[in-house]
């Protein structure tokens, strides 16, 4: 044969097939651009190094390359099938298998080219702006650097050798393992019926269901992260099962049911859904997947940062706040004196003091159970903050009058009451008030919050008795455990870059005073508002940035399973759509016929969607709760707009793709 | 009384592109009797199929009329020739058309279900049909799970389930070998016999040789005709035979 025969061959190929090859390309060479963006924006030398935004990118990164070898490998087995006939035809016109195996190698290098030139020319263009849209969100100001990531390149470079190696060897197998006569009949080996799997359905109900459960009845988010990453995991492979094996077991079902099989439009419907599920279960059940990642991973990062004003101004209602406890009475004073004494040039505004005594117990019905043992006493549920009344109104300007055993308490969840009449230590009280005002400033973390109280005393004698008791159980330990907090909160003026130079000010001051008072037991911590605010909108920005490019990727995955579905079906319809005209169904009845079933197929896996959604939604709101979100109605609203943008996408990938399925369909005509 | 009557029937195919007209069909004009049984020949291009999907209704005329059991086909809409065509019309394919996603039984339903006919009421209507065809045992087999002679049976069960006035074969012995083929035939002439019209689409002189009378067409025009009339099987064969030569040789020089 004459030289470069098989590479023109190759290329011949890849012109003739266009159609299939090049949604393929396209969808490889953006994978490809996105992997590289991803490497480029993980490996910019401004990001700061063991970041939360760093990790974030890194896990994105791998992310996108586990999905970029399965959905190349979805449209590889796609593309084969629909060359069977192909590959026969070059094997009877007395072309080798290994003349066949080396076109193919051909293509598939072809193919990588391809797909690095165009991953890199369009990652290189797209990543300025990806660029920019991270620094946007996240909130940086000194600019992160545009550069051609090196080393980025090389990744993705090798990543796509690996799997375009993979394909073409996998490719190669196919063939050895083939005969000329049936790759020649190609699609048009009698079609099986498929086997009902009982096990498999069950098994999907089962794992679906569990999963279901788990997200229901977890009642705290930040405890069971891992159990409901379990259940996400379940919920996965169930829909798998239940999308290849129980769609088949119900429609045989709905057959056995004679009364309602053999109906004009059950008839059809019901044997072509069987035909469709046993062929694409597997590309449904992963739009139904990645779907639902779609939506979750959207409406709540959209709702995350469109709150984070909000949840700054709660988390921080003033510019500094710090909580000292020492076993030193006079600790927090001359610390504050010193402080100020330094700092004339900042003002001190809008400065709020508590004096409290916190205590960790468990909830045993009346009884506060404060347990001996260090461990199991920081394993607590609940928070306990005694204040004296004299303290309170301190904080807050309410009197309360008081009786010895009587308290007045703030909930700060309504959800969580303490029991009206309880008793901890030696001590035992009466609940006569509920307080609506918290005595300290700043909210304290939510995931304390849901069983935290505020326990008024009537003054300092019965909370040094309570202090007293609470040392008594621990012995010497007992002595800084049960050492009087002090939660000090203020403003000052300045720019933000000040502010935050004035947090290390602080910091320096308050690590020098713990030495200089020689005292081993000093706990202290220190939150700025500027400080905490970069910190927010850097790690929500950036999940924003990750949902949404991941769902860029997750949606091209959709469309391109969509349209390579469509395709083929097509191809299989145009056969039986002749058929049963000639039995005797009119052109508009077989349209609408096949056109329902289409529906069913398509919209199925959006319904799924919505209902995992559903489920989800309880425990996603709790998630949230746990990163300082509670505004579930904006969620609520950010889940519904999210679900109604996916559904319009899909329609409207839906009613191009049908258009060219109907075009396949009546050209067979 | 003739239960198909066809008069001037024209077909001309225009290419997509509008230049060359075909003439598939040139001026075509017979009848069918009631109880007949008419086999059409011709070599391949002579317009057979084209006759044929006009008859079915699944094609339409240029110019000319097809007359089943008094209607005119011209006159029905789409919506009413489906049903027409469901309910008067039976076809036996060569390629038996089949659809792989039912089983037997449920394939020769399907004309029974888009009439809307309950369960028990065509349960009632299979049972003698596939006794008679042979295959009651295989009817809940897939077609892809059957021999090529057992799914030209349940073809035929199908076409004649809704006891059509008239049956349309277009080669149905053509993907067979030549037992199933034989059988076939046998039961061809056994619906006749219990006074089916059959109209068989056919270049096999074997297959003609079973109809009572044999239509030639060449250039999309009948040519001539044989009637079985007292001649045995083989004397009709020998006939048929010399006239398929007559029109290979010399027949366009006399048309």
């Amino acid at each position: 044969m004459r030289k470069g025969f098989y590479m023109r061959f190759a290329a011949q190929n890849l012109q003739k097939n266009s159609k299939f090859y090049i949604p393929y390309l396209i969808a490889s060479s953006l994978t490809a651009s996105m992997f590289y963006i991803m490497c480029f924006l993980e490996n910019n030398p401004g990001l700061e190094k063991h970041s939360a935004q760093k990790w974030m990118l890194h896990f994105g990164a791998i992310i996108i390359g586990i999905f970029a070898v399965i959905l190349l490998l979805y449209i590889n087995s796609f593309l084969m099938k629909r060359r069977q006939k192909e590959i026969g035809l070059y094997n009877v016109l007395g072309m080798e298998k290994q003349h066949i195996c080396r076109i193919f190698g051909w293509e598939t290098l072809y193919s990588y080219f391809i797909t690095m030139a165009c991953g890199f020319g369009v990652g290189i263009l797209l990543s300025k702006l990806f660029l920019l849209l991270l620094c946007k969100l996240t909130n940086v100001t000194h600019a992160l650097s545009f550069y051609i990531s090196g080393k980025g390149m090389g990744i993705t470079l090798l990543l796509f050798a690996g799997i375009f190696l993979l394909l073409l060897v996998l490719n190669q197998f196919k063939i050895h393992f083939s005969h000329p006569v049936e790759l020649l009949r190609g699609g048009n080996v009698g079609e099986k019926e498929p086997k009902s799997n009982w096990f498999l359905a069950i098994l999907g109900l089962g794992l679906t269901g569990t999963g279901y459960y788990i997200a229901l009845t977890t009642t705290s988010a930040v405890a069971a992260i891992k159990s409901f990453f379990i259940a996400v995991l379940l919920v996965i492979v169930g829909t798998y099962f239940l999308f290849i094996a129980g769609t088949i077991v119900l429609l045989k079902l709905l057959r056995k049911n004679k009364k309602f099989y053999y109906k004009t439009n059950h008839f059809t419907a019901v044997s072509g859904l069987l035909y469709r599920m046993k062929q694409n279960a597997t590309g449904l059940a992963s739009i139904c997947v990645l779907a639902t990642m779609v939506i979750v991973m959207i409406s709540s990062t959209v709702s995350l940062n469109m709150n984070v004003n909000k949840i700054i101004n709660q988390t921080y209602p003033h510019d500094y706040s710090i909580d000292i406890q020492s076993t030193n009475p006079k600790f927090f004073q001359n610390f504050l004196k010193s402080l100020k004494e330094k700092n004339t040039n900042h003002t001190f505004k809008n400065e709020h003091t508590t004096r409290y005594l916190s205590i960790q117990a468990n909830e045993k019905g009346n009884n506060l159970e404060v347990p001996n043992q260090m461990e199991q006493y920081f394993n607590c549920k609940t928070y306990l903050f005694f204040l004296s009344a004299e303290d309170y109104t301190a904080s807050t300007g309410i009197r309360l009058s008081l009786q010895d055993n009587e308290t007045a308490v703030f909930d700060f969840t309504k959800k969580n009451r303490l029991p009206d009449t309880f008793s901890i230590l030696d001590s035992s009280f009466k609940q006569t008030a509920a307080l609506k005002t918290s005595p300290f400033a700043s909210n304290i973390s939510p995931t304390v919050m849901e069983n935290a109280h505020v326990i008024v005393v009537k003054n300092h004698q019965i909370l040094n008795k309570l202090q007293k008791e609470f040392q008594e159980i621990f012995g010497k330990s007992g002595n800084y455990l049960s050492a009087l907090s002090y939660s000090y909160s203020f403003d000052t003026d300045g720019t933000d870059a000040e502010k935050v130079s004035f947090l290390k000010t602080i910091q320096m001051e308050l690590s020098k005073e713990c030495k200089a008072s020689a005292v081993n037991s000093n706990g202290y911590s220190i939150s700025s508002r500027q400080d905490g605010e970069k910190g927010f909108r850097n790690t929500y920005g950036g999940m924003l940035f990750l949902g949404l490019f991941l769902s860029i990727l997750f949606l091209m995955a959709t469309v391109l399973i969509i349209y390579y579905k469509q395709i083929s079906e097509g191809y299989d319809d145009a056969k039986r759509f002749q058929i049963m005209q000639k039995v005797g169904m009119s052109q508009t009845e077989v349209k609408k016929s096949i056109h329902s079933q289409v529906l069913i197929v398509f919209f199925l896996p959006l319904a799924v969607a919505v209902l995992h959604m559903i489920v989800a939604f309880p425990y996603m709101t709790k998630l949230l709760r746990a990163m300082y979100l509670t505004d579930i109605p904006l969620f609520t609203l950010c889940t519904v707009c999210t679900v109604a943008i996916f559904a319009l996408v899909y329609v409207i990938v839906y009613a191009l793709t049908t258009h060219t399925y109907y075009k396949i369909v009546s050209s067979a005509n | 009384m003739a239960i198909l009557e066809v008069s001037n029937l024209k077909k001309v195919y225009t290419t997509r592109l509008g230049g060359t007209h075909v003439q598939a069909l040139r001026n075509v004009t017979f009848s069918v009797e009631q109880g007949e049984y008419v086999a059409i020949m011709g070599e391949s291009g002579s317009g057979k199929t084209t006759l044929l999907n006009i008859l079915a209704a699944l094609d339409t005329p240029t110019s000319g009329q097809v007359i089943v059991d008094s209607k005119n086909l011209s006159d029905l809409k789409e919506k009413d020739l489906s049903a027409f065509r469901r309910n008067n019309l039976g076809f036996v394919f060569q390629d038996f058309n089949l659809l792989d996603t039912f089983n037997l039984q449920d394939n020769i339903f399907l004309p029974l279900v888009l009439s809307g006919k309950s369960y028990p009421e065509m349960k009632q209507k299979i049972d003698p049909i596939a006794a008679e065809l042979g295959i009651s045992d295989i009817l809940q087999k897939y077609p892809y799970e059957v021999s090529g002679g057992q799914k030209q049976r349940a073809a035929v069960a199908r076409a004649i389930i809704t006891e059509p006035k008239l049956l349309l074969a277009d080669e149905p012995t053509g993907a067979l070998d030549s037992h199933s083929a034989d059988g076939l035939l046998r039961t061809f002439d056994q619906l006749n016999a219990d006074g089916q019209t059959v109209v068989m689409v056919t270049h096999s002189v074997k297959a003609a040789c079973h109809a009572q009378r044999v239509l030639f067409i060449q250039d999309g025009e009948v040519f001539h005709q044989l009637y079985r009339g007292k001649h045995t099987e083989e004397e009709l064969f020998a006939l048929i035979s010399d006239t398929l030569t007559l029109l290979a040789t010399g027949g366009e020089k006399d048309a």
